[in-house]
């Protein structure tokens, strides 16, 4: 009895179990963290023999199913702020078509590789070790919470100076329409030059900048996510022929699961907790990307077409 | 009588020497099971079992080779004296998709024939159709032999061919080729070649299909022709059985906070 199952569009045959496994840690968490996972699961699914195109779209296909049971999860509990991930997702969707044409651009220039991982390093490094000390701060009760006693920083200054503020009665937030559209933008351009859907600093930039409650902010960015990997599933399939729904379906059948016992523990965690899980992840993310780079590789060179 | 029947053997050997090889054999020589590869959905590669007949004092070699393509790879470089990085791209004209040689020597010896059989079948007549010339290519052309090597599309594999039955003047050998599920549809060529008077010649051809069938066939077809429609039903299947999962543990559980 074997338990190999042949991809069509992969070109290849991969053990069941392994993909159902490798989804249901991903969706896992994805239902945690409100995080897409592509960060996580393209690799892996590199690292098992699928050819990195299929591998990016696939991906994109199988954290439709997860976000949206992911998502359903939240929204039964009341924590998507739909509002604010429309803006959030129009933003995205302007700021991605934009880094699309900036990495056309990086191409002809040349060494568009090197300035992809180093805003993945410097990204991921970044917002990871913020999280991380940020949290652990929280954690052990010596963060300041809160500035009221003090003068307002310049950040705030200009979030208050902006004009069209609108209340985001989910996230308890009162905002100019430009914070989220603006930060859209910024995440859209960083998640196309680095070829991800971006949830990994989505989720930062509505904790940091948007001051959003963590257990709405996964939510939010689960209800985002899901619009942008639906419209990168039919792009891809449509312009690529690169989704294989083979191997979407048998992530999905993990990750739907996992997501869904991920976003139950994630309403259980301080928000604290879910902050320094997903830092650790994320430094985790780093610490291999670097090695990656420091390392001399066993074969120098790899098939054209992945990120 | 023996130094009879020795110098009738001499003879023969010397006038089945002087033809050219592919006259001793007739194409019909090699012969490989299956002839067709049904790549259903849960196909994970097939065994091809090639037999057939050569001379007896001759080095052998079968090769596999899958359809020739122009290849498009990724060079990494150590940048700044200290990052791996992709630093360049590489394109070889020509390469097939799978390349196995097996050889063997039914009567042992032959180390020069055995170099000569892989000058004319082995990497080094793929790099020479590949028109790599210059060092730096070569070195390139080392690394994806690496590659392919790793996925088991390509290998050398010396003495693997067995004798299974020995006739006066001619051998029946049997080589197994393990064909992954990488390997892509389409059709093999699967060739004998044999050294004689320190020449290669090419004795006989046959061939494996690898068809999709059924289901694997269905969304191969679906999503090369109608990658539109079949990304939309791809994406809306997606949200269903999310959707679906989210009310199945919803009824199950309290239901968030």
């Amino acid at each position: 009895m074997h338990f190999f199952i042949y991809l069509p569009v992969a070109g290849n045959a991969v053990n069941i179990v392994l993909l159902i496994g490798l989804g249901g840690l991903v969706g896992f968490m994805s239902g945690l963290f409100g995080v897409g996972g592509g960060f996580l699961m393209t690799p892996l699914l590199i690292m098992i023999g699928i050819p990195p195109t299929v591998a990016a779209a696939s991906d994109s296909n199988q954290i439709v199913a997860a976000s949206s049971s992911g998502m359903y999860a939240h929204a039964r509990a009341g924590s998507v702020d739909f509002k604010m991930g429309v803006l959030l997702l129009f933003g995205g969707v302007a700021g991605g078509s934009v880094g699309v044409l900036l990495i056309k651009l990086l191409r002809a220039l040349g060494n568009a590789d090197f300035v992809i991982t180093l805003t993945y390093v410097v990204m991921l490094g970044g917002i990871g070790s913020y999280m991380f000390f940020e949290s652990l701060g929280s954690l052990r009760g010596s963060l300041r919470r809160g500035r009221s006693s003090g003068q307002p920083s310049r950040y705030a200054r200009l979030v208050e100076a902006l004009p069209w503020k609108v209340a985001f009665e989910r996230s308890r937030v009162r905002l100019s329409v430009l914070m989220p559209l603006g930060l859209g933008v910024m995440v859209g351009v960083l998640a196309a030059i680095m070829g991800v859907g971006g949830g990994f600093i989505m989720v930062p930039v509505m904790v940091y900048l948007l001051r959003m409650p963590m257990h709405v902010v996964v939510g939010t960015s689960l209800f985002q996510i899901l619009f942008t990997c639906i419209n990168v599933t039919i792009l891809q399939a449509k312009v690529n022929h690169t989704v294989d729904f083979v191997l979407a379906l048998l992530l999905l059948i993990g990750s739907v699961i996992g997501a869904q016992i991920g976003a139950r523990l994630s309403t259980r965690l301080q928000a604290d907790q879910l902050k320094i899980l997903m830092a650790i992840i994320v430094l985790v993310v780093t610490v291999k990307m670097l090695l990656g780079l420091l390392l001399a590789p066993d074969v120098l060179v790899a098939y054209a077409g992945g990120h | 009588m023996a130094q009879r029947i020795a110098a009738l053997g001499f003879c023969m050997c010397c006038c089945l020497a002087a033809q050219p090889v592919a006259a001793a054999l007739d194409t019909g020589a090699v012969r490989v099971e299956p002839s067709e590869i049904r790549a259903g959905i849960f196909y994970h590669g097939a065994q091809v079992t090639v037999t057939f007949e050569a001379p007896a004092d001759s080095r052998i070699a079968v090769v596999l080779e899958g359809a020739r393509k122009t290849v498009e790879l990724k060079e990494k470089k150590k940048l700044f004296g200290l990052l791996w990085m992709n630093a360049g791209e590489i394109r070889f004209e020509n390469l097939p998709t799978v390349y196995k040689v097996a050889t063997g020597a039914p009567r042992g010896g032959g180390a020069v024939e055995q170099a000569e059989l892989l000058m004319a079948v082995g990497y080094p007549a793929l790099e020479q159709d590949a028109g790599i010339a210059e060092e730096t290519d070569q070195n390139d052309f080392r690394e994806y032999l690496k590659l392919k090597e790793r996925e088991h599309l390509y290998g050398i594999m010396p003495d693997r061919i067995s004798v299974s039955e020995e006739g006066e003047g001619s051998i029946r050998g049997e080589v197994v080729f393990e064909l992954p599920a990488k390997a892509s549809a389409g059709r093999y060529s699967i060739r004998l070649f044999a050294v004689e008077n320190d020449r290669v010649h090419q004795l006989a051809e046959g061939g494996v299909t690898v068809r999709q069938v059924g289901a694997a066939a269905f969304i191969s077809h679906l999503a090369e022709n109608h990658g539109l429609a079949y990304g939309v039903l791809a994406a809306v299947f997606a949200v269903l059985i999310g959707l679906l999962t989210g009310v199945v543990f919803g009824l199950g559980g309290k239901g968030g906070h």
